[in-house]
């Protein structure tokens, strides 16, 4: 609480919760917090090649290294994604596609076998961040503009058998532009929840991207696009708005 | 009338107040007086987005810089943190048992007050609703080299310490001209001054607002200067701020199943 001059009391405005969907099982509404896993594709982290055993990397990373797509990334169903321009003039973000999960229950110091109990759900995610081959910093300029966040509608755990086997497919004004799967990370679904668990809680309604697919494609200013995942609903992307149009 | 220019969050009896200093201790809204013992201190506002500074003192800079490859002149070290790792005043936080570096860092919280995109410099100090204390800890043993300071380093449950007091922005003279202390079993470690910024309050909003919109309850964690020394579980840590507070924290050792 604050007062202002006039001597009146004027609550800090209550933070904007996030313009994400709410869905139809529990725990029904997103919380706002997304967290993506770096380089859990092993195509990804290898096409970095002998780079990650050397300065400033050192190694390749133990455990899971997140970032963050906090709410003002956060596209509404249906809204564009923005497109941020470089100094010449030319727009493109890369189109991360990932599963999403849901989680369900509170997530803390739970085992491999424990996790996927915990989840609630999957969903078709599109992470848009600019390109960039260092990761030794956070880069939160580049991982988390203005609306560069859209997520599908999702569906319960029990549907999906096997959520580290499901096909991934992104399609740009209606053409394949990149074939991938959920198989091939380093962590899996479980493993990559009870390895987070270790250090922090998840919570219900907490959205965690498996991690985006190798050699992500370019989504330019007008193009639009769909990313599909076996067994989850489509999230189609309407044509991407520069964000000086904002 | 004269303006409120503090203002806290409180649990007591199993409600939730906002609270205004008193000289015993505090004062709820309906009146009633308490010290500051008898409530759980909440983050003194609603919190949304929490974006900390890595690196942002010239003499903390310094102090690290045999590991370091940054320099004063780079971008500044923006990271996120979760609701999740919000205590209170006179909170718990918990520390692993097996590892040898877990240090606090006393930083200066800047509180957004209302929306900010594309804002520059002159006019940042504008979208400031006011000031609190943090002490953000980090476990350096976890630390790794991808997306560093890695989540498992500074992202713990209940390892960002907030308040305990919201400090209206025209009661602080001057946000750059704060000393900042810490103190761990009342015994002074730490000793900076918010002048010694790398990156300062109206250049961080700026910076932040070109790529993101800033929203009222978001708040900048500006970094810590030189001083941070490891605490043990059961070690009392009290950082204070010239003009904003005094905000304290204690150490447990870690549950585990």
């Amino acid at each position: 609480m604050l007062v202002n001059n006039l001597g009146s009391t004027a609550a800090l405005a209550r933070p904007a919760r996030t313009p994400l969907a709410d869905f139809g099982f529990a725990p029904g509404r997103f919380s706002g917090q997304v967290y993506g896993a770096l380089l859990n594709s092993l195509e990804a982290l290898e096409d970095l090649g002998e780079a990650v055993f050397s300065p400033p990397y050192k190694a390749p990373p133990r455990a899971p290294a997140l970032y963050f797509k906090p709410s003002h990334t956060h596209l509404a169903p249906a809204q564009a994604p923005r497109i941020a321009l470089d100094s010449k003039g030319v727009a493109g973000m890369s189109l991360g596609a990932s599963l999403g999960i849901v989680i369900g229950r509170a997530c803390r110091r739970i085992s491999v076998d424990e996790a996927l109990g915990h989840v609630a759900g999957y969903v078709v995610v599109a992470d848009l961040f600019l390109p960039h081959q260092h990761f030794y910093r956070p880069s939160v300029r580049l991982r988390a503009r203005d609306a560069s966040l859209a997520v599908g509608l999702p569906s319960p755990a029990m549907q999906i058998e096997d959520p580290d086997a499901l096909e991934l497919r992104v399609i740009i004004e209606g053409k394949t532009v990149c074939e991938s799967s959920t198989a091939g990370m380093q962590r899996g679904v479980a493993t990559l929840i009870a390895d987070i668990s270790e250090f922090m809680t998840l919570l219900p309604g907490d959205l965690l991207l498996l991690g985006t697919q190798a050699r992500p494609p370019l989504l330019r200013v007008g193009q639009s696009a769909r990313i599909e995942i076996d067994g989850l609903a489509p999230l189609e992307l309407a044509a991407a708005l520069a964000e000086e149009q904002a | 009338m004269k303006s409120l220019q503090r203002s806290g969050r409180v649990a007591y009896a199993g409600v939730i107040h906002t609270c205004v200093p008193h000289a015993h201790g505090l004062q709820l809204g309906d009146g009633r007086v308490l010290a500051e013992n008898e409530v759980v201190w909440l983050p003194p506002f609603e919190v949304g987005n929490i974006i900390a500074l890595g690196l942002n003192y010239a003499d903390h800079l310094r102090e690290l810089s045999a590991e370091l490859t940054v320099s004063a002149k780079d971008e500044p070290l923006v990271f996120f943190k979760s609701p999740g790792s919000l205590v209170g005043h006179l909170g718990r936080t918990e520390r692993p048992a097996a590892v040898a570096m877990m240090h606090y860092e006393c930083e200066l919280a800047v509180v957004i007050g209302r929306p900010a995109r594309k804002v520059k410099a002159a006019e940042a100090m504008g979208f400031v609703a006011g000031y609190t204390v943090c002490n953000d800890y980090a476990v350096r043993d976890y630390l790794e080299n991808w997306y560093r300071p890695n989540l498992r380093v500074k992202n713990r449950d209940g390892a960002t310490a907030l308040g305990p007091w919201l400090v209206a922005a025209d009661a602080v003279s001057d946000p750059h001209e704060l000393g900042l202390r810490t103190f761990v079993n009342g015994q002074l470690k730490q000793l900076g001054t918010t002048a010694n910024m790398v990156h300062r309050i109206p250049d961080l909003i700026e910076y932040l607002s070109d790529f993101m919109t800033l929203s009222p309850g978001d708040v900048i964690l500006t970094g810590t200067p030189e001083g941070v020394v490891n605490v043990q579980a059961g070690d009392q840590v009290v950082c204070e701020i010239d003009q904003i507070g005094r905000l304290s924290n204690t150490l447990s050792l870690e549950n585990s199943k």
